[in-house]
């Protein structure tokens, strides 16, 4: 049967002195957008760095179009398109010696292609590409990317510190780069709002483990904020409740939906927002259960 | 093979494009000195050739090119290697280019077209343009190891031990080199160890010159090779 996950990791672990990556495992399917959240620190970028082979394993598999990350490594780069936070190529060249330096390593490069996508995305050629705004510099990392026919697109927080414009743009390039089925895109940040717009599945990483992994609607479907006062909380659902913070004239909670059958009318809940859910993970690691008696 | 050749080319486009202008402008200087007063100038050549090797690291760094690096469907070891033969054919080119402009200078013999030059000044020059001498051939060799053998060693200790301790690198080795040679020197004039016999390069034939010039380019590129199989074992074990 062929293989539909364009990216699979199983039981990722990866230890460095103050940090740890604990058995993350999840899958892409070809076609679909995955939104890779999770606080700053969480091991996004580990894990991207791990997908790359530019950090090593300590256990785990780590599949790319079927292949082998490490032993497959050179094919599996022929392949894979990536966008970091900041620009990785030579800031002192403009855009056409660049193309000079990349062309050579990729079998499939299409110069009329980066032509067209330099033009589409109205880049300079007459400027030295660290002379860019961020916008620039992500679309001309873009451009290099869907230049050698890239199947699957990894970007490594590439909106943050992008204007609201330029964010909006990159998420329309990742919309029009999925249509092809075969395709996928791989999408880390901690800006949520992307995430909701364009996602279809979402993995969230908290404390170097896999909190979530699914499809978007499962995951707002399945949690919600729940509201009211703590005297009314039924004891056998306090230890449900995630991040629970209690102020001076109630509580707030995230809880699964499925926990929520048969709670007092006199609590309210609201379907959870990716943004929502993440604050309350954090509020869960940090025990914050009381800001009203804290706060004196 | 490829891939060595497709990162040397990447190291030449990236220094290229900022050290070509002002390298040939100076090549083309020693050009016309080297043509009329002496064809020692070509040295220059030489000398500044690591001009497309020193700006590398720091362009890497601010570029970022560690994670270039980790996309590029390229082996880690190929990339040292890239580094190591760019840095190389850095130092061989102009070598070549050198002798080459050395010959000619000596075979047009164009100082005699100059216009009047003292009888001192003549003969000087005069001596310097001597189709029989090999002393310019052995000093361009002798520059050529020298200059490619100390970089090729700071690429490896660059690379092994951070950019950032260079200047302890430095010193350290020029301690030990002051080191050894007093050291030598001294167990030589006590008569522990054999005196060194250091060939007088004015006397050499050019069947010997050559000789010379072969041993010194095989010695260099082999211990090119050497630096950089234990620079690309050392790095290849990092994570980029």
């Amino acid at each position: 049967m062929e293989n539909t996950n364009i990216l699979e990791i199983q039981g990722l672990c990866k230890k460095y002195e103050d940090f740890e990556l604990r058995d993350v495992s999840f899958a892409l399917p070809k076609g679909y957008i995955m939104g890779f959240v999770g606080q700053n620190g969480s091991g996004k970028t580990t894990t991207i760095r791990s997908i790359l082979n530019m950090a090593r394993l300590d256990s785990g598999k780590i599949s790319i179009f079927g292949l082998d990350s490490v032993k497959d490594s050179i094919v599996i780069k022929e392949r894979l398109g990536v966008v970091f936070d900041s620009l990785y190529l030579a800031e002192h060249l403009s855009i056409r010696q660049i193309e000079q330096q990349l062309k050579p390593f990729y079998k499939n490069w299409d110069s009329k292609e980066f032509a067209r996508r330099i033009e589409e995305f109205d880049l300079p050629d007459n400027k030295r590409v660290g002379d860019f705004s961020k916008g620039m510099k992500m679309k001309l990392m873009i451009a290099v990317a869907l230049s050698h026919g890239a199947e699957l697109i990894i970007l490594d927080e590439p909106t943050s510190g992008l204007d609201p414009v330029a964010r909006d743009e990159l998420l329309d390039i990742l919309g029009e780069y999925i249509e092809d089925e075969n395709r996928g895109v791989l999408f880390s940040t901690h800006i949520t709002a992307d995430v909701e717009r364009i996602a279809d599945y979402v993995t969230i990483l908290h404390n170097g483990k896999v909190w979530y992994t699914g499809t978007k609607d499962d995951l707002t479907e399945n949690y919600a904020v729940l509201k009211g006062d703590e005297k009314d909380i039924p004891a056998d659902v306090m230890p449900k409740l995630i991040g629970f913070h209690a102020y001076r004239n109630g509580f707030e909670a995230l809880i699964r939906s499925d926990d929520l059958a048969g709670l007092p009318a006199s609590l309210e809940y609201e379907k959870a927002s990716i943004d929502e859910i993440l604050v309350y993970i954090a509020k869960e690691d940090k025990h914050e259960r009381d800001s009203a008696r804290r706060k004196v | 093979m490829k891939e060595i050749l497709r990162v040397a080319r990447f190291d030449f486009l990236t220094a290229g494009p900022t050290m070509l202008a002002a390298y040939g402008l100076i090549c083309l200087m020693a050009l016309v000195i080297g043509l009329f007063f002496s064809p020692l100038m070509y040295a220059v050549m030489l000398i500044l050739a690591p001009l497309f090797v020193i700006p590398l690291e720091s362009f890497a760094e601010r570029s970022e090119f560690r994670k270039l690096y980790g996309i590029l469907p390229v082996r880690r070891k190929s990339i040292t290697r890239g580094r190591f033969l760019f840095l190389y054919l850095c130092h061989f080119v102009p070598e070549i280019l050198a002798l080459l402009l050395v010959r000619l200078s000596v075979i047009l013999q164009l100082w005699r077209f100059l216009p009047a030059v003292s009888s001192d000044m003549k003969s000087i020059i005069e001596e310097t343009f001597d189709p029989k001498s090999t002393q310019i051939f052995t000093i361009m060799i002798g520059i050529f190891t020298v200059i490619c053998v100390m970089f090729s060693y700071m690429q490896m200790m660059g690379q092994i031990f951070g950019l950032e301790n260079e200047m302890k690198i430095i010193m350290g080795t020029l301690t030990v080199i002051t080191v050894v040679c007093i050291a030598f020197f001294t167990l030589s004039e006590h008569g522990i160890i054999p005196q060194l016999q250091v060939p007088d390069s004015t006397s050499l034939s050019a069947a010997q010159a050559i000789r010379f010039g072969i041993v010194c380019n095989l010695g260099v590129a082999a211990l090119n090779k050497i630096f950089c199989e234990i620079t690309a074992a050392k790095v290849a074990k990092r994570e980029l």
